[in-house]
């Protein structure tokens, strides 16, 4: 009787086991913690290729978030970075209305230096993962994916204004007509278009402060402008 | 059936498909009071120490004298307990995930009312208030964060009777209402603003579970170290709809005890075995425990491949006040319990 009653429970027990739902409910989780398990191991290769095959079986934007999540991984951000860049966003640029205007423009210089101070840097050649994880982006409208390209865009930017800035600060002024400066402009404006475009993330990530950021991609594109006459001047300068 | 069948047969639960696991003391038989945090499973087949309803309803036969037993119960982190808290009635969640995203990868934190009421052979506990809270942060650079957050009330009911002198069996009867976040989500998805078509990621779901949890304890009173063998069955039952985190999966649960001779006090030691569909390493199979009593006072220590817990619990006449450490390696926690008793 007794091995009867207990042979009964473990068949029930065995039945009900095997016939649970071995999925997770939440959707792509199970995909996801693989992948981000890989990440976390450093192995970012064959995540990149896991995420690369989900996201071309299913376009979502979280395959899309960990699928640039992995290439800024390899291009060796860390959560600390992605942190900094949030701080970033916090820091206040705007004086006390009491202070007096020269102190009220010294503290804003000082809030842009601390900002850029506070941007990650990242060695030139993980640019290239960088512009990868930034294309990867790209093709989403969904504000948490412009959010993380505008991150991502802030570190890719400082990263390529260090690139071009020493050569313009070399720049000799006495015989700007003798040097070419067609690299130097070409920096520039890439600099404005990744900027034009960190507006168009922000839009994106915060579509009620359109208006915001649609004032400075305005500033940008008469910044480009400018520069732009500027270069047809000196052509009729310079013969 | 013979041993070797019964072994085959709980051996092949473990061949079945694993998933990753949530930790125990998000489910752990709706309970959160001080035995089930201190010994962990091993509180199914140890007996000396009891607080509450038992976790083996078998067990319940053992004690012949009618008690009241009331007890607040706060696990880890306070300032936590209060977001769920928030996040839950008052619509406050982001500041529970800005703290997931960007303090230690593992959070948890619980807090629990409770009031049992004993006769012998049966018992009713009531759980009017239950919160857990669980997130874990994956990614090394854009932070995935895994939450479970979720409100418990539970009605449990034990009955049990006994076969020989030696051999008693039991039930419990489950009854929860569980209101639960789950979600694993990128940190940008809680950060940013909504639009239409992309959903919140902190919806969350109403379950209503039943269950039924039979027990069995074998006793040899007539031995000098009072050995007890135990099984019990937890996690068996329906629950609409169904959810990772309350996943009623059924686990059996197989251990025994001995309590040693000693000069002063009484000392019980115990070993758990436990078998369920997403089991996928042997070392998360066994748990050993250890209680002395002595007077007032109450030691606990247990061990398993991935944690280790020590508790001090002190009877001061009606009052009790516990506390509970736990290390999992990767997190470590304190709980705190304080209760009356009649």
């Amino acid at each position: 009787m007794k091995q009867v009653f207990i042979y009964l429970i473990l068949s029930v027990f065995l039945v009900l086991t095997s016939c649970q739902k071995q999925e997770s409910s939440v959707p792509r989780k199970d995909d996801l913690k693989k992948g981000n398990q890989m990440l976390d191991e450093g192995k970012y290769d064959q995540a990149i290729r896991f995420f690369t095959k989900k996201l071309d079986e299913d376009d979502n934007r979280q395959f899309r978030l960990a699928l640039a999540s992995a290439y800024a991984a390899r291009a060796g951000l860390t959560r600390k970075d992605f942190v900094a860049i949030a701080d970033v966003a916090m820091m206040k640029t705007s004086a006390p209305e009491e202070w007096g205007d020269i102190f009220k423009l010294l503290f804003f210089l000082q809030g842009i230096k601390d900002r850029w101070d506070a941007i990650p840097t990242v060695e030139t050649a993980a640019k290239a993962d960088l512009k990868r994880a930034l294309e990867v982006l790209a093709p989403s409208d969904e504000p948490s994916v412009r959010l993380y390209s505008a991150a991502l865009r802030t570190i890719y930017i400082k990263a390529t204004m260090g690139d071009g800035l020493d050569p313009w600060l070399r720049l000799n002024h006495k015989n700007l007509c003798k040097q070419d400066i067609k690299p130097l402009l070409k920096w520039s404006n890439g600099v404005i278009y990744q900027m034009q475009e960190l507006g168009y993330d922000l839009q994106g990530a915060y579509p009620s402060k359109k208006e915001h950021f649609g004032k400075m991609q305005e500033d940008l594109a008469k910044a480009s402008d400018q520069i732009n006459s500027w270069n047809q001047e000196r052509s009729l300068l310079c013969p | 059936m013979s041993v070797r069948s019964f072994l085959i047969s709980v051996l092949m639960l473990f061949s079945l498909p694993a998933l990753a696991n949530y930790p125990d003391f998000i489910q752990e038989s709706g309970a959160s009071h001080y035995v089930v945090r201190s010994l962990g499973i091993a509180c199914f087949s140890m007996t000396s120490v009891q607080h509450g309803l038992p976790c083996n309803p078998a067990a319940i036969a053992l004690d012949q004298k009618a008690k009241f037993d009331s007890s607040i119960f706060i696990g880890s982190d306070l300032t936590l307990v209060d977001m769920v808290h928030g996040a839950m009635d008052n619509g406050e969640e982001y500041e529970l995930y800005k703290k997931a995203a960007t303090t230690k990868d593992i959070l948890q934190a619980e807090a629990s009312l409770s009031t049992t009421l004993m006769g012998p052979t049966r018992g009713l506990s009531v759980d009017p208030y239950r919160i857990v809270y669980y997130s874990k942060v994956d990614n090394p650079t854009l932070p995935f964060i895994e939450v479970v957050a979720a409100e418990q009330r539970s009605v449990n009911f034990q009955l049990a009777s006994f076969v020989t002198q030696n051999w008693s069996f039991g039930t419990q009867f489950r009854y929860s209402h569980i209101k639960v976040i789950e979600h694993y989500f990128a940190a940008t998805e809680a950060i940013a603003e909504q639009s239409e078509d992309e959903a919140p990621p902190w919806a969350s779901t109403e379950l209503d579970q039943i269950s039924v949890e039979p027990g069995f304890l074998y006793q040899w009173l007539d031995k000098q170290w009072e050995p007890q063998v135990t099984a019990a069955v937890t996690n068996f039952g329906y629950s609409t709809p169904k959810s990772e985190a309350f996943p009623l999966r059924p686990r059996l649960l197989v251990g025994g005890s001995v309590k040693p001779w000693m000069p002063l006090g009484r000392l019980e030691a115990g070993l758990q075995l436990q078998g369920h569909s997403q089991l996928d390493r042997w070392q998360d199979v066994y748990r050993i425990a250890f209680a002395y009593t002595l007077g007032g006072g109450t030691l606990t220590y247990s061990y398993a491949e991935l944690d280790q817990s020590t508790a001090l619990l002190f009877d001061l006449g009606n009052l009790n006040l516990g506390f509970a450490y736990k290390d999992e390696h990767v997190a470590q926690s304190v709980f705190l319990q304080g209760g009356y008793r009649m």
